[in-house]
């Protein structure tokens, strides 16, 4: 049993490890190894494309995280309490909007964005005071950002609700029994027994929209994200600069996901 | 009274309207425009023209490969998955000392946190020429090929999706109250039989779960054949993202892309009622 | 009772034809009662026999279906649970599991508008974490206390907002034995120190019985019988009642004869026994299903060759069972053709200092007079 444990976490790392490792590549060409140097590093950090995709990806994924999980959580409190024909409507679109495919949500965003845009850019412009140049609707941020927040709103309601579910009726009657009223029973009780869920929810999202290549690929427009960084840079030919970035993103998601553990802790610590 | 519960029903509407419009304009519309796009004709420079046809849908069979491929290769890579995982997920669960566990927990999830991107370029390094099949070669073993075989592309799932499948399943052993175990083997039964008869389908709901999860992403999986496979082995994702970015045949897109809709629909819902079935609890929420 | 006191008396609690309806289960079923001022006061009853419901009609989680619910004088129909000067003890403790003891405690305290000072926040908690004995533990995890301490801390809450009335739904139950005798006591000082109205909820008759002023049993819904537990003892209503509280003999039968000696039950073995109808309730009627009922404390025992001349009643029978209860020993009496018969017998009687062992042949005795002839309902 501990020899198999062994080996499937063997089988999970050393992938890893050999990016990290072709990282340091002092030569070239990404399938050889050719000396140690942190030359691709620098490569990576100077290139502007990097920087740009790096700053698209984060404002995307931040966007996306703050976004659903205020969504979700508002929706998932409503549901808690709608009853009928709208609660089955809903819970029929939570369900399809995480069962469908991200690329067919990529596709159909696509379609359904250029079809719109095609058919309100002539109206702007003909509407448009003389003289001013018109805006012109296209793919960019807020598609990506729209398309992402779909999925993972549905993601946040489906996992805040499991929490609203487990929860002890009780604890709001004792809420209300000692004079709270509803609004401060909501975040003096409810908010704090449903926050590990949001929060889950939250860094979900973020991960998701951060690490989503296919959606993206599709709707993004002239923005480039991270994700369609890399693939490009794979597609043209590997260089050691690919193992950097991925590098780099491995450590910063490490880091960030050490911080949230430690400041949870403190915060049961210093309670 | 009637005061209340009008204003609660306010506060209800203002909750749910943004997501209400969410859905509205990115699920409901969307999957509209496609399925009026896969009823039309292709424009002669690509992308759309009116009409009705059912021309695409009738010419499915051209693609027909990219749905067989797709449906062998999920079910058999979530297969693969579950039985990669549940061993470990028992481990860790049952198995392991409370002092490692919460390390050993993390340990199978931040790959999970990382881009599933760049670990699957890690596998073309160790698949490709200068991998694997070069050790191979040294050892004696020559002209070995790894990279762009369905081989290739089961090995990306399992290790792309392992993380997802554990998770569920180890949680739904966690939750498994210790005390059963004794209580069976106290019962007489021996350790072969109480996995069978008690945990096992105890952790059913973990098991659907992560099942379910892995499923569904592999039904829509781009990535991991167009790396891992090459040309040879492709998806029906691949076959859409050419449709739509190379040759631009919108409506004939749709017509896949709503039929892909369509099969999963009818999968997972049949999925879901038969674990519903089986096992009381069915797939579990709380794990999602 | 003086034409006086009468006056004076003020309800805590009122019930006027209050009905709780869920779908067709009629929980609460048109129940009046009032609850004095200070007093200690119980629900008794078998499970789902409405107590929880009627409890959480006054506390306000539930509005009746029809019918009205008066907290000291007013009536309180519509006023949500944030309103009213109640609190509640509740079966699960429902404490906050995400704050610490005192933030538990001050709760109530906070929401009050204006909010008392921090100081005088931090002073109620100790002073309260003293009254219930838990004075040091204000900074411990609720999680991190025993089920006794858990207990003790709902009661704090609940208590340090001073409520016009106290709501305790089952708060024992959860506790092992000797600890719920302790936590009994202590409620009961607790009560008669604070002197707030206190509500019980329990399904537990010698809980009921060794704490309360008063009494209301319940069944489906409805009232069966109200009274202090002396009342409800000496005098229960029907055989419901008598089987509910303490511990009775019952043997069936029909009334065959009602005069001024008393009543007499033709019993279905074909004896005729004589015994007191209850004060009070006049639906005996010739012929009706009655039942002759006996505490086991009013039946004397003897060996079978001592009979005494003087009993009124006597039965031979044959002891197979027996309980020492240290002061006391139970006797479990097989009689012939009267099924068994509970038989509790003071340690020592003057005159009778043997005690019977199983298989003995005795005769046991009682007067006509401390049986009581009940109603079957
Ligand atoms: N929210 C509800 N919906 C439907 N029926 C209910 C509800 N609450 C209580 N009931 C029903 O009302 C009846 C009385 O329930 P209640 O909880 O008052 O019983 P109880 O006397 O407190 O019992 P226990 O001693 O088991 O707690 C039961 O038949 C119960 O099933
Ligand atoms: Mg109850």
């Amino acid at each position: 049993m501990r020899i198999y444990a062994i080996a499937v976490y063997l089988f999970l790392y050393v992938p890893i490890g050999i990016i990290v490792l072709f990282s340091f590549n002092a030569g070239n060409h990404a399938s050889e190894l050719r000396g140690l140097s942190v030359q691709w590093y620098g490569k990576a950090l100077s290139n502007p494309f990097v920087g740009d995709a790096f700053i698209t990806s984060l404002v995307i994924a931040l966007t996306v995280a703050v976004l659903s999980s205020l969504m979700g959580t508002a929706a998932a409190l409503a549901l808690q309490r709608l009853k009928g024909r709208m609660r089955v409507l809903f819970d029929g679109l939570i369900f399809v909007s995480v069962m469908i495919p991200g690329i067919v949500i990529g596709i159909a965003t696509l379609v359904a964005l250029v079809t719109v845009f095609d058919f309100l850019n002539p109206i702007l412009a003909s509407i448009w005071p003389e003289g001013s140049q018109a805006p012109k609707l296209h793919m960019g941020y807020a598609s990506v950002i729209a398309a992402h927040t779909l999925f993972t709103m549905s993601l946040v309601i489906i996992m805040v609700r499991a929490r609203i579910a487990g929860m002890d009726r009780a604890l709001i009657e004792a809420s209300m029994d000692l004079y709270a009223t509803p609004w401060r029973t909501f975040y003096q009780v409810t908010l704090p027994q449903i926050y590990p869920a949001i929060l889950a929810g939250f860094l979900l999202s973020f991960t998701f929209s951060f690490d989503d290549f296919i959606i993206s690929f599709f709707v993004a427009g002239p923005n480039t994200t991270l994700p369609i960084y890399i693939f490009s840079s794979i597609r043209r030919g590997i260089t050691p600069e690919v193992n950097a970035i991925g590098t780099m993103v491995l450590v910063g998601s490490l880091i960030l996901l050490m911080t949230a553990q430690y400041l949870m802790r403190e915060r049961d610590k210093t309670k | 009274m009637k005061e209340q519960s009008k204003s609660n029903r306010w506060l209800t509407a203002v909750l749910l309207t943004p997501t209400g419009l969410w859905f509205a304009f990115m699920l409901v519309l969307p999957l509209i425009v496609i399925l009026v796009f896969s009823f039309g004709e292709r424009a002669p420079v690509g992308g759309y023209a009116g009409g009705f046809t059912l021309e695409h849908y009738a010419n499915l069979g051209a693609r027909l490969k990219a749905f067989t491929n797709t449906l062998t290769y999920a079910p058999v890579g979530t297969l693969l998955s579950l039985l990669v995982a549940y061993p470990l997920a028992y481990y860790l669960a049952i198995k392991v000392n409370r002092r490692y566990k919460l390390i050993l927990l993390v340990l199978v999830i931040v790959p999970f946190w990382t881009s599933l991107l760049i670990r699957t370029y890690a596998w073309i390094y160790i698949l490709g020429g200068k991998g694997l099949p070069s050790i191979l070669d040294w050892i004696g073993f020559e002209g070995v090929r790894l990279i762009n075989t369905p081989g290739a592309v089961l090995m990306g799932i399992v290790y792309g999706y392992l993380p997802l499948m554990v998770f569920p399943i180890y949680v739904s052993l966690e939750k498994l109250n210790k005390s059963y175990l004794e209580a069976s083997s106290d019962l007489g039964a021996s350790p072969y039989k109480t996995f069978m008869q008690v945990t096992l389908p105890l952790s059913m709901p973990g098991v659907a779960t992560g099942c379910m999860l892995v499923f569904i992403l592999l039904m829509g999986e781009f990535l991991i054949p167009a790396f891992l496979g090459g040309g040879k082995v492709f998806f029906i994702g691949n076959a859409l993202v050419d449709l739509f970015l190379q040759s631009r045949n919108w409506p004939f897109g749709s017509a896949i892309s709503i039929t892909l809709v369509v099969i999963m629909l009818i999968t997972v819902s049949l999925y879901m009622r038969m674990t519903m079935r089986n096992s009381k609890t069915g797939v579990d929420e709380s794990l999602m | 009772m003086t034409a006086q006191s009468k006056i004076t008396k003020t309800y805590d609690i009122e019930f006027k034809g209050v009905t709780k309806r869920f779908g067709d289960v009629l929980a609460v079923d048109n129940v009046s009662l009032s609850v004095e001022r200070g007093s200690f006061f119980s629900f008794l009853g078998p499970s789902g026999c409405g107590k929880t419901s009627s409890l959480r009609l006054i506390a306000g989680f539930d509005q009746p279906t029809e019918g009205d619910v008066y907290i000291a004088g007013q009536s309180v129909v519509g006023t949500p649970s944030h309103k009213r000067p109640v609190n509640m003890v509740f079966q699960q403790y429902a404490l906050f599991p995400h704050m610490n003891v005192c933030d538990n405690i001050a709760y109530g305290l906070r929401q009050r508008s204006p909010r008392p000072s921090k100081q005088e926040i931090l002073k109620r908690v100790d002073e309260t974490l003293e009254m219930v004995r838990l004075s040091g533990y204000g900074n411990r995890r609720v999680w991190e206390l025993s089920g006794g301490q858990q207990q003790r801390v709902a009661l704090a809450r609940a208590l340090i907002n001073r409520p016009t009335c106290l709501l305790l739904d089952e708060p024992l139950a959860a506790l092992d034995r000797k600890l719920r005798s302790e936590m009994q006591m202590e409620l009961q000082t607790l009560q008669r120190d604070v002197g707030i109205t206190f509500i019980l909820v329990t399904h537990d008759q010698e809980e009921a019985l060794s704490m309360s002023d008063r009494i209301c049993i319940m069944r489906e819904g409805q009232i069966v019988q109200l009274g202090s537990p002396r009342d409800l003892y000496d005098d229960p209503k029907n055989r419901y009642v008598a089987d509910f509280v303490g511990k009775t003999n019952f043997f069936d039968g029909q009334v065959c004869d009602i005069n001024g000696a008393g009543v007499t039950v033709q019993l279905d073995s074909g004896l005729s026994l004589l015994g007191a109808a209850p004060k009070n309730v006049p639906q005996l009627i010739n012929g009706s299903k009655a039942s002759i009922a006996v505490r086991p404390e009013m039946i004397t025992i003897a060996a079978a060759d001592q009979v005494n001349s003087n009993a009124g009643v006597s039965l031979p029978g044959k002891v197979i069972n027996r309980i020492f209860l240290g002061e006391r020993s139970e006797y479990l009496i097989e009689t012939q053709g009267h099924g068994e018969v509970l038989v509790l017998s003071p340690k020592n009687i003057t005159g009778s200092t043997q005690s019977f062992v199983p298989g003995d042949q005795v005769s046991i005795s009682w007067q006509p007079e401390s049986a009581l002839v009940l109603a079957d309902t």
